[in-house]
């Protein structure tokens, strides 16, 4: 691994670290959005008691930007857990199994695989409440064929090396095999660069339609998505209410895919 | 050990099995893998596989362990039948038989040491051991593959011969009865071959069979007692491995492994094919998948039966074994010839 | 076997498994139809819609009907084209009728930008040759800017544009040049134009695409046949290309369905006439006809997309139609 990922690996680790524990610590901030109105202070440039500077109705940016981060934090763990776990599961049956139970397993993840995913969580807004958990468990569930794609190609690989069937010609069993020897062992890389990645999807849902302002977070209640459309209104000589948090999502994206790539490649290279 | 105090361990009855298959939208591509087996492994005896790559004898092996699927047939390992037991008691039975497989490093995980390895087997296989029981044992195991040394060490510094023989240390954790050894020194280079064949001779307790599989014929002279020829999925000669090149008459095939080997003493076999003959046919495509034929599966290369004039029976009768001394039978209509006039 | 025939009967494969696909995807969109809590029809219809309607979109979806006899229903009429009418967006029109055009268009952007994105992505992996550490601080930041949400880079542009136009047009005392994406004028190729950019630049499209194209050049360029060729002095390009096209094939098959979500935010944005617009608006709208509609045309374009993409490996490849045969 070279220097340069070494430094990307420590740079997202922290942001991936930031966002953790503000999402962490955010639920247990007292904030009433109603309260935090007052226009005697409408979009102050950045100061020492408004770090970030304040909106056009006078809420301090920083305490939504940290506010904003409940709206994804939990879904996005949900929705990263469902694909992960469920996918990884999945992948490596698929990948083990043969005969009728591969065939049913590998349609179904095909079938999952060919709905648009974006579309398909709009198609479920417009039927159901349309809630922030709602979306991440559909795109959970929707992200569920790539991360099987990848570990069932792992285990595969795995396969043709003799890897599973040592073990259970040793006389493991063959659950403890998949779950430990292979999904433990040999796939956590893969694991951790997915459920980056669906995490990272899961606020692009959210703040994407939360800024298109129908699903998603409503006002007054922040969401960094309700935050960047707030661009609509604003004057541009005050860009900080919006340029904020479009910072923070472009940040915190990138760096949950760097660091789940990173993490992952760093990892791949130890098991090899 | 003689023929008549020899107790079966492994018996394998009418093995048949086939690859590929048939999907719903799929063409069907039909491999006979292995076609009409019957084995007999007897307790404490060295036996080999040998043949060609292909000939089905990895597979073979695979069956015997219940590694792999079977589409007809019976094996039964030690009176149990291994494809009808349940799952634990499957396992239960895995302890007894065990693999060393032709990928050294399949079963070692990369981030283990040695010592976590053995610990992982000994706990699975000893529960009755405590930790420093285990320890204990691990170091003792170690140590009769000559890895002592190496507890601590990582797979990634251990040489090919290395990790084959702490693969080795696992298995014998489980004190098992029949080792399947497939191709033990294959990817070894000379001195270390030599290393692995001594020490697969000086782990060979009373109890301990192995099945050896192999495509070196010097290997399978050294070390087993009894010698059986696979060629695409049958086996077509079973003979003494002190016989090898020695025996009156061989099957054709083995002729050709023997003498790829350098084996044969010159002028003793007045049934070898001429050697610029043996094998010359090119390979041909048709051969791999396609069913199996109905008469010898040597019948298209076969030098001797178009000497003898017996091909059409060669090409439409399946031969049966046909005996010519103790442990010593071959599958070929021109050794029932033999007998009939010698 | 007969080269044409394997392909034709690798073809005639994939559609039938197409097609199985697309039944198995409608019934999944006809059962999130069903799962609508409550009544379906008052859940899914806006407020006040006449008792009238409701009964005929009722009849249409076959939601008059148990589940599996209203999904053959509904499966019946959506396989000729008919997906009812719309009730809000453009009242008592056919979805086919508004959905045909915008379709068209968002297939043009999203199959432009990608093709845009396959092509900016080659350049760059010819030009950057063998990685090498101090590519990586380029690739670092170029995989930084291109991870950003496309309706995020929608904005970073049409604000840098606003600014840079207040800058340097405005006070020049020119009027808003012809170009101007925002706001959009009718006639203009630009916004389009904007779209796909700025599809190309966002959702991590461009260095996920590049990082394929890459290790996909590097294998041939490094590849033993490669080099074989060279030394006997030929040309490596033929070859090189040939055996590029399979997976810049699977590259632009597999990350359609990523565009077709990233342009529904990215039209909304830029308020162009497409597929994805009509969605949201449709959605926010409560227009269920053409929200179903929509998404079965969607799917049906990701599975359309694979199937080509599946015919086109197997005409080039041959060991396609004989690992799939």
């Amino acid at each position: 691994m070279g220097r340069f990922s070494r430094i990307g690996l420590w740079l997202s680790g922290a942001i991936v670290l930031v966002v953790v524990l503000l999402g962490v610590v955010a639920p247990f901030i007292p904030y009433e959005p109603a309260d935090a109105v007052s226009y005697d202070r409408v979009l102050e440039v950045p100061s020492v008691s408004h770090v970030l500077g304040t909106d056009e109705q006078g809420r301090d940016i920083a305490m939504r930007l940290v506010k904003g981060t409940e709206a994804f934090f939990l879904p996005g763990l949900m929705a990263a857990g469902i694909a992960v776990l469920v996918g990884a599961l999945a992948g490596a049956v698929a990948g083990y199994a043969t005969g009728p139970v591969r065939a049913v397993i590998v349609g179904a993840l095909q079938l999952l695989d060919t709905l648009p995913r974006l579309v398909f969580i709009i198609l479920v807004c417009t039927i159901r409440n349309p809630s922030v958990t709602l979306i991440a468990f559909v795109a959970g569930v929707l992200f569920i064929p790539t991360v099987a794609a990848v570990i069932r190609r792992k285990v595969e690989a795995l396969g043709s090396e003799d890897y599973i069937l040592a073990h259970i010609a040793h006389g493991f069993h063959s659950v403890w095999v998949i779950l430990y020897h292979i999904l433990w062992l040999q796939c956590w890389p893969i694991m951790v660069r997915q459920a980056a990645y669906v995490f990272g999807y899961v606020l692009f849902v959210e703040t994407g339609l939360s800024y298109l302002g129908d699903y998603g977070v409503q006002e007054p209640d922040p969401s960094w998505g309700n935050m960047v459309a707030q661009v609509r209104s604003l004057p541009p000589d005050a860009p900080w209410p919006w340029l904020v948090p479009a910072a923070a999502i472009v940040l915190t994206i990138s760096g949950f895919l760097a660091f789940g790539n990173l993490a992952a490649r760093r990892g791949e290279e130890a098991i090899r | 050990m003689t023929v008549a105090e020899r107790r079966t361990l492994v018996e394998g009855r009418g093995l048949m099995k086939t690859f590929g298959g048939a999907g719903l939208l799929r063409r069907k591509t039909i491999n006979r893998a292995i076609d009409g087996v019957d084995i007999d492994i007897f307790k404490g005896e060295v036996v080999a596989l040998i043949g060609e790559s292909g000939s089905g004898k990895t597979t073979l092996g695979k069956v015997l362990l219940r590694l792999t699927t079977l589409d007809t047939g019976v094996v039964r390992f030690d009176g149990q039948d291994v494809f009808r037991a349940s799952s634990r008691a499957l396992r239960a039975m895995r302890r007894e038989f065990q693999m060393v497989f032709q990928n050294q490093s399949a079963n070692l995980h990369p981030k283990m040491t040695v010592r976590e390895m053995m610990d992982e087997s000994l706990r699975l296989h000893r529960p009755e051991l405590d930790a420093t029981g285990r320890a204990a044992q691990a170091l003792e195991l170690l140590g009769r593959v000559g890895l002592a040394a190496r507890a601590e060490q990582r797979p990634a510094s251990l040489s090919g011969g290395e990790r084959r023989r702490v693969g080795l240390a696992r298995i014998l954790a489980t004190r098992p009865k029949l080792i399947v050894a497939d191709e033990p020194t294959s990817g070894l280079d000379a001195a270390i071959k030599q290393q692995m064949v001594e020490l697969l001779k000086t782990l060979k307790d009373p109890d301990l069979a192995y099945l050896l599989i192999s495509h070196d014929l010097g290997l399978v002279r050294k070390i087993s007692e009894r010698v059986l020829v696979m060629l695409k999925g049958r086996i077509i000669e079973e003979v003494p491995a002190a016989e090898l090149g020695r025996a009156p008459f061989h099957h054709p095939y083995t002729h050709k492994l023997m003498r790829a080997a350098d084996l044969l003493e010159e002028g003793r076999h007045s049934t070898a094919p001429d050697a610029a003959a043996a094998g010359a046919r090119p390979f041909d495509p048709a051969d791999r998948g396609g069913s199996s034929p109905a008469g010898c599966v040597h019948a298209a290369d076969c030098q001797l039966g178009a000497r003898l004039g017996i091909l059409s029976r060669c090409s439409n009768e399946r031969p049966r074994p046909v005996p010519l001394g103790p442990s010593h039978w071959v599958a070929c209509f021109a050794a029932e010839a033999k007998e009939a006039t010698g | 076997m007969n080269r044409l025939l394997g392909l034709v009967l690798l073809a005639g494969r994939r559609l039938a498994g197409g097609l199985l696909l697309l039944v198995g995807a409608s019934f999944l969109i006809y059962f999130t139809i069903r799962s609508a809590p409550g009544d379906a029809i008052d859940a899914i219809t806006p407020m006040g819609t006449p008792p009238e309607v409701k009964e005929k979109l009722a009849a249409d979806f076959g939601l008059d009907q148990p589940p599996l006899a209203g999904y053959v229903t509904w499966l019946g009429r959506s396989a000729t084209g008919d997906f009812g009418e719309s009730l809000v967006f453009a009242p008592g029109e056919q979805v086919m009728t508004i959905a045909r055009p915008a379709f068209k268009l968002t297939l043009l952007v999203s199959g432009g930008a990608l093709l845009l994105c396959l092509f900016l992505a080659t350049a760059l992996a010819v030009v950057l040759g063998e990685p090498s550490p101090r590519q990586q601080l380029l690739t670092g930041a170029l995989y930084f800017v291109t991870a950003a949400p496309a309706f995020v880079a929608a904005i970073f542009f049409s604000q840098g544009m606003n600014a840079f136009v207040r800058r340097f047009v405005e006070d020049a005392g020119y009027d808003t040049p012809p170009w101007y994406p925002i706001p959009i004028y009718s006639e203009s190729v630009m916004p389009y134009f904007f779209a796909g950019i700025v599809l190309v630049a966002g959702d991590g499209l461009f260095m996920d695409m590049l990082n394929t194209v890459r290790a996909e050049i590097l294998a041939v360029r490094n590849a033993q046949f490669i080099a074989a060729i060279r030394a006997k002095g030929a040309s490596t390009l033929p070859h090189t290309f040939r055996n590029l096209v399979v997976p810049f094939v699977s590259a632009f098959a597999a990350r359609l369905p990523v565009v077709l979500g990233g342009v529904v935010i990215v039209e909304y944005v830029f308020t162009l006439d497409g597929a994805g617009y009509l969605l949201l608006e449709a959605s926010k709208q409560r227009d269920f006809p053409v929200v179903v509609g929509l998404s079965v045309l969607f799917t049906l374009a990701i599975i359309v997309m694979n199937l080509l993409a599946d015919v086109v490996r197997a005409a080039v490849d041959p060991r396609e139609v004989a690992r799939n045969g």
